[in-house]
């Protein structure tokens, strides 16, 4: 609870740096703090420690109080392992040849570069700031294993397929509802999308990172940054639970088998630690198949003891998931076919992979690797690379937003963490091979800070979200443009005003259509001791159409619609 | 790999001014000063030039020395110079002797 206010002042604090970057290395900016700190659930664990005989003493007890820290505050940076990966490496043999006096300034100061100033924000006293300055030159504590005996023994059925209904026992257009994510409560609100009632609030894992839905619609599957997985049956009179597991200690990804013959068949999903994928059943959550994504990385082939598995994507023409591995560069192309003979093509992409979507054809995905600036393009009927493309810094496109250009034909746009441009690329190379693959427009948005960005079939409107920009004025408000004159400026609507509610952070995120594609809905989201709220904003006129609050509308996050989800539509 | 860069050691010989500025900073790396300080930027310490700039005419370099020894604060901000007892007198001597040089 103290992290999830505290932070927000550190967070502050660091924007008070200025600019200038250290040599080989981008600054971070705040946005991205913002994005990669908090919690991890790994702060909870028992680990191992050997004391390191060179490195300043620590008791036990201090060991474990600055290993909480450390996964409260730094391991979203620097790896559960430190590693790096948004922040330096902080293995001993760095840290050692710093020493406590150099470490500890920078703990209380920070740095121009991008490490917070935890000292002087208030977050961590001297005493702490001094604990952390030992602790980091230990050597890091390896959190366990989490294997199929670990897996099963958190798995649950609640309600075996053989006693689910036959068919749908409810009233409700079931295609339409929205999985709402609670962050703090660890829940998942079910809205109805037509009448905007909540249908039944569904116990999840903590901070649901995303809902995805099985090729019928009937399933929904969510994946708690815990790493545990809930199945939720639509059809039951009043939709809920089905099935649990727990797949590792911390996750982000979850998806289900889409190509013919295969929806509903299977689910997968990765983790942060362990760092690896697993394929379980769809129907019940029983895990058949666990994958190590341990390795070398992209390009320096150097190992890596923790390649956390970002995004994955089912494809929904052939038997494949399209599993992206963060720390490696890799984007693995897994054939599900055979789980016994597993058959996954490895492409080199670059560090770090995040999150990307399909191109409007479904051939192409497209994913950021948001340390190099990137968006790498898979052509999944070749199994290869078909373009890295620059793009500005830190690219995050969600899943990305598909439309027809008036000029440059179909592209596929996102935004940014790390600025406020908002890039289009072409996706289109067989009838507009000159703009295929590259940057064809800029559009300026707010400022950084993007998450989200979305338009649908039926839309000329193009929505951008900036929930982590340091403004509140631009993070509780929402950038359209027009997709028929995309020079003209976006019209900025303030959404959190709409909601009418009272004090808080009231970041406005992830702008969703309904399944017409005439509703956007966005989540309005304050701290848990504040109200929060979902807008929906009819798409056409650009006027509120309906808030939904109340007291189970804690910390919404964000929200996927079924049938939307279930058919990739952005 | 030792080769090439005794060779690269070779080409910046040629300019003698160069030579020494390369050889000053590996030494200001190998006591982890550029940690916190570059030579013409302010990144968590104050930077070199500035530093230069700012005694340029005065004679401090004992001073400098006694603080990068000793560690201070208040000169350049809220951010602290730690001290540093384990860098040998001969080494902060030539470490400040190039610094101040680069007024």
């Amino acid at each position: 609870m103290k992290t999830v206010t505290a932070l927000p002042l550190a967070l502050l604090a660091a924007a008070a740096y200025a600019q200038p970057t250290q040599p080989g290395r981008a600054p971070v900016t705040e946005p991205e703090i913002r994005y990669q700190a908090g919690g991890s659930p790994l702060a909870q664990e028992d680990m191992h420690q050997d004391f390191n005989p060179k490195a300043p003493p620590m008791t036990k007890a201090e060991f474990d109080r600055a290993r909480q820290i450390y996964f409260e505050r730094c391991a979203g940076c620097h790896g559960v392992l430190r590693k790096g990966a948004t922040g330096k490496p902080l293995t001993p043999d760095l840290t050692l040849a710093k020493g406590s006096e150099i470490l500890k300034v920078f703990i209380k100061y920070g740095s121009p570069a991008g490490m917070p100033n935890w000292g002087t924000a208030g977050d961590l006293n001297d005493a702490e700031v001094d604990l952390m300055a030992r602790y980091i030159q230990q050597t890091p504590p390896q959190p366990p294993e989490w294997g199929m005996g670990d897996m099963k023994k958190t798995w649950k059925v609640i309600v075996p397929p053989d006693k689910r209904p036959k068919k749908k026992e409810n009233a409700f257009n079931t295609d339409n509802i929205f999985a709402t994510t609670l962050r703090d409560t660890g829940e998942v609100a079910l809205i109805d999308g037509d009448t905007k009632k909540i249908i039944n609030i569904v116990k999840t894992g903590y901070a649901v990172h995303i809902s995805r839905t099985s090729g019928s619609m009937r399933y929904v599957y969510t994946i708690g940054r815990d790493g545990r997985i809930n199945l939720i049956d639509l059809w039951m009179a009043k939709p809920d639970n089905v099935a649990e597991i727990r797949i590792g200690l911390e996750a982000r990804s979850v998806e289900t088998s889409r190509a013919k013959g295969y929806e509903d068949k299977l689910v997968i999903a990765g983790a942060y630690w362990p760092p690896q994928y697993v394929i379980m059943k769809g129907d019940t959550l029983e895990p058949m198949k666990i994958v190590s994504t341990r390795g070398m990385t992209v390009g320096d082939q150097e190992y890596h003891p923790e390649p956390r598995v970002a995004s994955i994507v089912g494809e929904h023409l052939r038997p494949h998931f399209i599993v992206n591995v963060k720390e490696t560069g890799k984007i693995l192309m897994v054939n599900y076919a055979d789980l016994k003979n597993i058959r996954s093509t490895e492409i080199e992409a670059a560090k770090y992979l995040h999150d990307g979507g399909w191109d409007a054809t479904k051939r192409y995905f497209l994913v950021a690797a948001n340390q190099s600036n990137k968006i790498a393009v898979v052509d999944t009927r070749s199994d290869k690379l078909t373009a890295l493309i620059d793009v500005d810094k830190i690219p995050h496109p969600g899943r990305g937003a598909n439309f027809v250009h008036p000029k440059f034909g179909p592209v596929w746009a996102t935004g940014h963490l790390g600025s406020e441009k908002i890039a289009l690329i072409g996706t289109d190379p067989a009838k507009h091979k000159a703009n295929a693959w590259k940057v064809v427009q800029y559009l300026d948005g707010q400022g950084g800070g993007n998450l989200f960005i979305k338009t649908h079939p039926k839309s000329k409107n193009l929505w951008v979200d900036t929930p982590l920009n340091p403004d509140p004025k631009i993070a509780q408000s929402i950038a359209v443009f027009d997709i028929a004159n995309l020079d003209k400026p976006a019209v900025i609507l303030p959404i959190a005003e709409w909601a009418g509610l009272g004090e808080g952070a009231k970041r406005v995120v992830q702008p969703e259509y309904n399944k017409a594609g005439d509703e956007v809905w966005f989540a309005v989201w304050s701290a848990k001791n504040h109200e929060s709220a979902l807008v929906v904003v009819d798409d056409k006129s650009r006027k509120l159409k309906a808030v939904i609050k109340g007291k189970e509308i804690v910390t919404p996050t964000g929200h996927f619609n079924v049938y939307n989800t279930t058919h990739d539509i952005y | 790999m030792k080769l090439f860069m005794v060779l690269a050691a070779g080409v910046v010989l040629a300019t003698p001014a160069l030579a020494n500025d390369k050889e000053k900073e590996a030494l200001a790396k190998k006591h982890n000063c550029l940690a916190c300080h570059m030579v013409d930027k302010k990144s968590v310490g104050p930077a070199y030039k500035d530093i230069a700039k700012k005694y340029q005419g005065q004679s401090v370099a004992a001073k400098l020395e006694q603080k990068v020894k000793k560690g201070g604060q208040g000169v350049w901000g809220p951010v602290p110079m730690p001290p540093n007892p384990a860098v040998p007198d001969k080494d902060i001597h030539e470490l400040v002797e190039w610094i101040l040089k680069m007024g």
